[in-house]
């Protein structure tokens, strides 16, 4: 598993808007642009890449359609990263994962910020007023605790705020009793009536696939498929004052450019070409104690990580059975532990899955697609084993079995290439019955 | 991830069912990793309270707050017995250091808002309110992965609160709208859902509406 190099003709164009993203590129030399359009105000925005800097990365990490067209603007040679050697190679190299974070985060609250500015119609947030409001909010619903709580936050971080005096004295007013009825502590609890955690979070994020499911005997083992969808919310994005830039989205990463470079440096096409990690330079940053990670696997992982990579190589060259002996070591290693290594087994179930596949070993490839579900259920590959899972049956002509596969996909979110592919095998089979 | 009985030692806390763990607008510089638990995350919006989400064990809350530097944008409050684990910025570094794939969680899961805060900044740039709803409409059934070839009849799931939310639209204006789309036959209104008799219909709205905006 390594970047691969691929070189692009004068204005020829790498994806376009709207494509599906699988890959995320280093320019190693020549000259690209990525041209998208503002959303507030429909201006045509076109961003140079400088050399060695990434791009594309959005999209891929996000699972969403290219939000803008990368142009060849001189003939390029760019490196080729899919999503696993992309996280691979960054979870090596903490300054730019930090970097990374701190971009992404900057573009969130600068995008929240324009979304909450529409929204109150400019009229301008004071943090420490709005502090206040909330103990005030509380206080009216009686909530004594929570009102307290946050009182006292203003008065801590606010010494000198204007309401000081009013949160001190609406303090004393809940502690001394005035504020709330004989009952009300009790009540407290119960009208913060959190309803169940399944209940409410199905409300607000519905399940990405049908209630109606169905392929009944897939079911018994996947009930955790109705959690697939259940990441950290979007809403609260969407309502808060975070933000987001206005220098088209995936413009370049300004400061990855030295390691794009020392990667792309690092990768020659004749040797067999792996990704060193990129040495450490920074100073600044607190190595990590001896005591968390004398007892962290890394022996193992090491070890998992290169039979991942030897299986991947002998797969490229179509040396299924040995390239299955791999991966198989990957997932008969024992005791471990970390997301790392596990990261491994769990793709090694994928890609045995496929080279059984090319074997055609249908049914094997089914039970190593199937492992791979129940023990990751929650996998970034879910929804891709499905289809595969659907190919299988196909292949191995259990017709209706595949097409319940098929409509799984069909009915996950978000929608993406995939869901159409299946759509497509779908209609084909039902074109054919 | 790996998590040593010496981090939950150094790091671990431990709240109370109801208890708030940080406060919207509050100045904050650490944050937390769900051990065992369910954390709420609210916000107050037009004087209610609306729940973002309920967060569980391997959930991380509060990042922004070291990443930026700003006051929280929500309130956390613990939904039964929550264990955490608790960091400020110098051990959150740590942490990543030592668990990368933590990172690259929170990597994904800003792209994903991020397109996410885009898509709604979409809705917004519209001035008329009717554009919105549809828009908006058109956002759910995205996000519910409801769009296809086949545009009749889509059951879109939308609550009030999150077509206000959304559309930024005052209730009564957002009635209006609703109701005079129904006459239409565009929508139908079933309980929490919407039932749009053609998306496709929306979707060319919203692109004769983006090609008026650019020209101006």
């Amino acid at each position: 598993m390594s970047p691969i190099a691929r070189n692009y003709k004068e204005g020829s164009v790498i994806y376009f808007q709207d494509d599906s993203s699988k890959e995320i590129y280093i320019l190693k030399t020549g000259r690209i642009a990525l041209i998208s359009t503002e959303i507030d105000t429909g201006e045509e925005q076109k961003d140079e890449i400088k050399t060695g800097e990434f791009f594309g990365i959005k999209a891929v990490l996000g699972n969403y359609k290219r939000e803008e067209t990368a142009q060849v603007l001189t003939q390029s040679v760019v490196l080729v990263f899919n999503q696993a050697e992309f996280e691979m190679l960054i979870s090596k190299n903490f300054n730019i994962l930090m970097k990374l974070l701190k971009v992404f985060s900057n573009q969130l609250r600068r995008i929240g910020k324009k979304v909450r500015t529409l929204l109150d119609k400019g009229e301008e947030r004071i943090p420490s007023t709005e502090l206040f409001n909330i103990g005030e909010y509380y206080f009216k619903r009686k909530k004594a605790e929570q009102a307290v709580y946050a009182y006292k936050k203003y008065m801590e971080n606010y010494p000198n705020g204007q309401f000081y005096p009013q949160a001190e004295e609406k303090i004393e007013q809940i502690e001394s009793g005035n504020f709330v009825s004989a009952d009300t502590s009790v009540a407290n609890e119960e009208d913060f009536s959190f309803s169940a955690p399944t209940a409410d979070s199905e409300e607000n994020f519905p399940s990405p696939i049908s209630e109606d499911d169905v392929d009944a005997s897939f079911d018994s083992n996947f009930s955790s498929l109705e959690d697939v969808n259940d990441s950290p919310s979007i809403d609260d994005t969407m309502n808060s004052e975070k933000s987001f830039s206005d220098d088209g989205f995936d413009s370049p990463l300004s400061g990855l450019e030295d390691l794009g470079q020392e990667v792309s440096e690092q990768w020659q096409p004749n040797k067999k070409n792996k990704i060193e990690p990129v040495a450490e330079k920074s100073t600044d940053i607190t190595p990590p104690s001896p005591n968390t990670s004398e007892s962290n696997p890394k022996v193992k992982e090491v070890g998992v990580a290169q039979l991942y990579h030897e299986g991947f190589s002998l797969f490229s060259q179509g040396k299924y059975n040995e390239a299955i002996v791999k991966y198989d070591e990957v997932i008969n290693t024992k005791n471990l532990t970390d997301a790392e290594s596990l990261n491994f087994v769990e793709k090694s179930y994928f890609e045995k899955g496929k080279a059984l596949s090319e074997s055609n070993k249908y049914q094997d490839a089914i039970i190593s697609f199937t492992n791979l579900i129940k023990k990751f259920s929650r996998s970034d590959l879910l929804k891709e084993t499905l289809f595969l899972i659907g190919e299988n049956y196909e292949k191995a002509n259990q017709i209706q079995k595949a097409m319940n596969f098929y409509q799984k996909v069909i009915g996950m979110p978000p929608r993406e290439s995939i869901n159409a592919k299946a759509k497509s095998k779908l209609e084909e089979i039902q074109s054919k019955l | 991830m790996f998590i040593s009985e010496e981090l939950v030692q150094r790091f671990g806390k431990t709240f109370k069912a109801g208890e708030i763990i940080f406060c919207e607008y509050e100045p904050g510089d650490d944050f937390f990793l769900i051990q065992s638990g369910h954390v709420k995350i609210i916000k107050i919006v037009s004087d209610k309270e609306k729940t973002l989400d309920v967060l569980v064990g391997g959930d991380i809350f509060g990042e922004m707050a070291i990443l930026e530097q700003q006051p929280r944008s929500a309130t956390a409050i613990s939904q039964d017995e929550v264990k955490v684990l608790n960091f400020n910025r110098q051990n959150f570094e740590l942490l990543l250091k030592t668990n990368p794939e933590i990172a690259i969680k929170l990597l994904k899961m800003f792209a994903r808002r991020i397109y996410e805060a885009k898509r709604q900044l979409r809705v917004l740039t519209f001035a008329e309110p009717e554009t919105r709803v549809a828009d908006v409409l058109i956002l759910l059934a995205e996000k519910q992965g409801l769009l296809s070839e086949d545009a009749s009849k889509l059951a879109v799931t939308a609550s009030t609160e999150d077509l206000l939310s959304l559309t930024g639209l005052k209730e009564t204006d957002l009635d209006k709208i609703l109701q005079s789309l129904s006459v239409q036959h565009k929508i139908e209104i079933s309980g929490n859902k919407i039932i749009v008799s053609n998306i496709k219909e929306f979707e060319r709205l919203i692109h004769s509406k983006q090609k008026q905006q650019n020209r101006i």
